[in-house]
């Protein structure tokens, strides 16, 4: 079942006194429901501005969005319309957590909004949930400042999470993180997809994701976005991008 | 279908297109349509949801009122004070001895305090809040609570809003209520202690009863009608312009000093307005209300 479909996508950004440069050019795709896509390429390339597009961060120039069957419309294309109407939820790559906010309160806020209904005595089990599954619980009384970059970015997945999206967006999740947080954060991401159905677009450098979560990958290059490959197929392809690509994370098997 | 039909308007819809289309992109346009839209938050606020964002609304009056309080009330001694010696000094020399009270009436309660409050709010607490939310920008918060399908406008501008323009209030109120009562303790402390520079008396009953008659029916209706609006002019350019930065470190000063400056320019611009609208209306014979 289709999650996210968008066909014939393009984005230029306008700076004063310089042409505009074009980062899509026609890219379509296309993401089933409980997938992991990656998208990946070179640094400037575009593909932040493509997941902040699908998350109604910026419009589109031309093109169409759909998620779960249903279309966008691009004069409405609005996080807050993207995040009400499609249940979407973005996870930041510097995790973005309100700052005068505890950990605690940064997860129950998107609760306390948008389920008034709900007594605290459930929120809190919901967020310590919540918490507990990211294995960041103990910090829950602490405020952002004080935490390092792994244990923001499972706090910021948590407080995505807690939206319940059918689609999770996520800029570079793994990136400034040692091995082993990598790993346990990845199965924790791997986890979440069949716990709760989620199809995850995600942005990265990190190309060994795709055998580790069983991903499919796109590149993005000079506007143009590749059909999406597994992980065997991406390390034969003969596009001199992707090869240097796998080169440089000198993946390819000797 | 058939081939698209281009649509006509007529010149002077087309005049009204432009005119609001400039003003939408004017300063002031940008500052009523985010004033309006904060105000509208609030009285669509869900009611089941308030306790969210009354804690923010206490948070802001706590940060533009009750932090500012040291400040503003040590401006309101010193200025009372001295508008207390040097009236005292000089209008009776000049033979004004009796609108003694007036004068009081005037540059405290009807001028200075509001104005001087708001400039203090705006140097403070504006800043701040135009500091706070540019930061906010900067490090996608503002972008993290729209993806989390929270209104900025209705988590961020309307608390801070509604709560400046209660701090405003407030503040206004106690700067007025300190510059008099306190003022005429210190005047009467410097006019003790320096008996041979001021020979003059300062008598309590006298100074409150001169007061009481310089009063007007409309001053206590401006007592609170300028502090709300200052309150909204500076909570409003706060917001305004910690919105406007892009995802750039380099604009928060910008944005933090335009905020203030502006501020500034507005609350003397609206302080103006008002006072024509009080002195029309005292003039054109509106007794009842003078």
């Amino acid at each position: 079942m289709e999650s996210v479909t968008f066909k014939n996508l393009s984005f230029a950004y306008h700076e004063f006194g310089h042409e505009p440069r074009t980062v899509l050019d026609n890219a379509s795709l296309v993401v089933n429901q409980m997938e992991i896509v990656c998208i990946a390429g070179q640094s400037g390339q575009g593909k932040s501005t493509l997941l902040r597009i699908l998350a109604g961060l910026a419009q589109p120039r031309s093109g169409q969005i759909f998620y779960s069957g249903i279309q966008s419309n691009l004069h409405t294309h609005t996080a807050l319309n993207v995040a009400l109407e499609h249940k979407v939820a973005f996870v930041f790559q510097n995790s973005a957590l309100i700052s005068n906010l505890r950990v605690f309160d940064n997860v129950a806020l998107p609760i306390r909004y948008h389920q008034p209904h709900r007594t605290d005595e459930s929120i809190r089990e919901q967020v310590n949930g919540l918490l507990a599954s990211m294995m960041v619980e103990e910090y829950s009384g602490h405020f952002p400042y004080a935490l390092s970059a792994g244990v923001l970015r499972r706090v910021a997945i948590a407080r995505a999470l807690a939206m319940e999206p059918r689609i999770l967006l996520m800029d570079e999740p793994t990136t400034g993180l040692d091995t082993k947080s990598r790993r346990s954060l990845l199965a924790l991401i791997d986890n979440q997809r069949y716990l709760r159905h989620a199809t995850i677009i995600m942005v990265t450098h990190d190309l060994p994701i795709a055998k580790d979560l069983d991903a499919r990958v796109c590149f993005l290059h000079k506007g143009k976005l590749s059909d999406p490959m597994r992980h065997d197929e991406f390390l034969l392809a003969q596009e001199e991008h992707i090869r240097e690509l796998v080169e440089e994370m000198d993946l390819r098997p000797t | 279908m058939g081939p698209e039909q281009k649509e006509y308007y007529s010149i002077p819809a087309r005049i009204l297109f432009w005119m609001g289309a400039i003003w939408l992109r004017s300063l002031p346009g940008k500052l009523s349509t985010l004033f309006f839209k904060a105000i509208f938050a609030f009285f669509t606020i869900d009611t089941r949801r308030f306790r969210t964002e009354f804690r923010q609304i206490i948070l802001q009056i706590y940060f533009t009122g009750i932090e500012a309080f040291p400040l503003v009330g040590m401006v309101a001694v010193l200025l009372g004070s001295l508008t207390i010696i040097q009236a005292m000094t000089v209008m009776p020399k000049v033979g004004f001895g009796d609108f003694f009270g007036n004068l009081m009436v005037i540059v405290i309660i009807r001028e200075l305090g509001p104005v001087l409050t708001a400039f203090l709010i705006a140097g403070r607490s504006g800043a701040g809040l135009a500091a706070y939310i540019a930061n906010m920008k900067v490090e996608s918060e503002v972008d993290a609570l729209e993806t989390m399908g929270i209104d900025p406008i209705k988590y961020l501008v309307m608390p801070a809003l509604i709560g400046g323009m209660f701090a405003m209030l407030i503040m206004s109120v106690m700067f007025s209520t300190v510059a008099i009562v306190v003022g005429f303790l210190v005047a009467k402390s410097i006019i003790f202690l320096l008996p041979n520079v001021f020979e003059m008396k300062l008598m309590w009953g006298h100074y409150l009863e001169s007061i009481l008659l310089g009063l007007r029916r409309m001053d206590f209706l401006m007592l609170v009608v300028k502090p709300v609006i200052f309150g909204g002019i500076i909570t409003a350019n706060a917001c305004l312009f910690g919105m406007s930065v892009k995802n750039d470190v380099r604009e928060v000063p910008k944005a933090t000093s335009k905020s203030v400056v502006f501020s500034f320019t507005f609350v003397v611009l609206a302080d103006l307005l008002l006072s024509m609208f009080y002195w029309i209306g005292y003039l054109s014979g509106i007794n009842s209300l003078f």
